[in-house]
């Protein structure tokens, strides 16, 4: 299953920056009292059931970390999917837009693409 | 090249730059977030920062390692670790409790959350890729002793295995045995022994090699 490790971390801890930032985002949210640490665990719980039933992988794990964090961020009506869609395609413009090298930025809201 | 073949890829080119669906997901998410003032931009990054960098399981490591040397603070320790520890300025905003059990000649302890993946990562950092798969969830309290066997812990048959099953309120730290040789080792020095598998549970034997 794994060999034992020591102290000394074996390689990065996050194997992608997204990871970090939805386990980040969740914990914040529950260290500020916004979303109740039992049922983030339920709700991780639950979504564990659906991605790891697919595979087993650290990959659908923080996959079920994302559904979760937005599943309990709709339940307790901190943001709604439609919002995070309308968002969403606006950084998809941004970034199709923005030449490869420069940071990309959103357009303020009303403004021309 | 066809049209066809060029539109194709210059549809690739310019979608190589957009970050992977999850990654612009979040990203997403967390620029809604910041807009209304639910958390900060600068409290994420520091959080990713400290995980990645500075919270693992040395903390941890010290913490067995004051417990081997003072009785007094591996009696507050078994007592309230969540309280034990916070004294040492460790438990960070840690959300729950926690709980020290001791590994004897008669009893190892081993931990797992079967329900998603509870630890206590304030003290111990992120938890190992393995703690968080479906396999050792559903298995370690099944059949601890064939998951201790694939960790490569042979556990005579006298030795009682405990498993402890994480919650979001109730998290657990096995405090292994301290290993022989070892009465004249400072605390950096036990702390260099104390592996974070061993903390878990997955580990019995500590090496002394290593110091």
């Amino acid at each position: 299953m794994s060999t034992p490790e020591s102290c000394v971390a074996a390689g990065p801890v996050f194997a992608e920056q997204w990871q970090a930032e939805a386990l980040a985002m969740a914990d914040l949210l529950m260290q500020s009292g916004q979303v109740d640490a039992q049922v983030w665990a339920q709700t991780l719980g639950a979504q564990l059931a659906h991605w790891q039933a697919q595979e087993d992988s650290v990959e659908h794990y923080y996959q079920a970390v994302l559904a979760a964090l937005q599943v309990v961020l709709r339940d307790n009506t901190l943001l709604a999917e439609p919002e995070i869609a309308r968002r969403q395609h606006e950084w998809e413009r941004a970034y199709l837009s923005t030449p490869h090298g420069e940071p990309v930025m959103l357009k303020k809201a009303g403004a021309k693409p | 090249m066809d049209d066809q073949k060029k539109v194709t890829e210059l549809y690739h080119t310019l979608h190589s730059h957009l970050p992977s669906e999850p990654a612009l997901r979040v990203k997403t998410i967390q620029s809604l977030l910041v807009e209304k003032g639910l958390i900060q931009e600068a409290t994420i990054d520091s959080w990713v920062q400290a995980y990645s960098e500075d919270i693992g399981p040395r903390r941890g490591a010290e913490v067995i390692a004051k417990a081997w040397l003072e009785p007094d603070f591996k009696q507050a320790l078994l007592a309230d670790a969540a309280q034990a520890v916070d004294e040492l300025g460790l438990m960070g905003k840690a959300v729950g409790h926690l709980k020290a059990v001791e590994n004897t000649d008669a009893v190892h302890n081993m931990v797992v959350c079967t329900l998603c993946s509870c630890y206590p990562f304030a003290l111990l950092g992120i938890a190992p890729d393995w703690y968080k798969k479906a396999a050792y969830r559903s298995r370690a309290v099944r059949e601890p002793r064939q998951v201790l066997r694939e960790f490569g812990v042979e556990l005579a048959d006298e030795i009682t295995v405990r498993v402890y099953d994480s919650t979001a309120e109730l998290r657990y730290l096995v405090i292994p045995q301290r290993p022989a040789g070892t009465e004249d080792f400072t605390a950096a020095q036990l702390a260099d022994l104390v592996t974070r598998n061993a903390m878990i549970g997955t580990q019995r034997e500590l090496s002394v090699e290593v110091a």
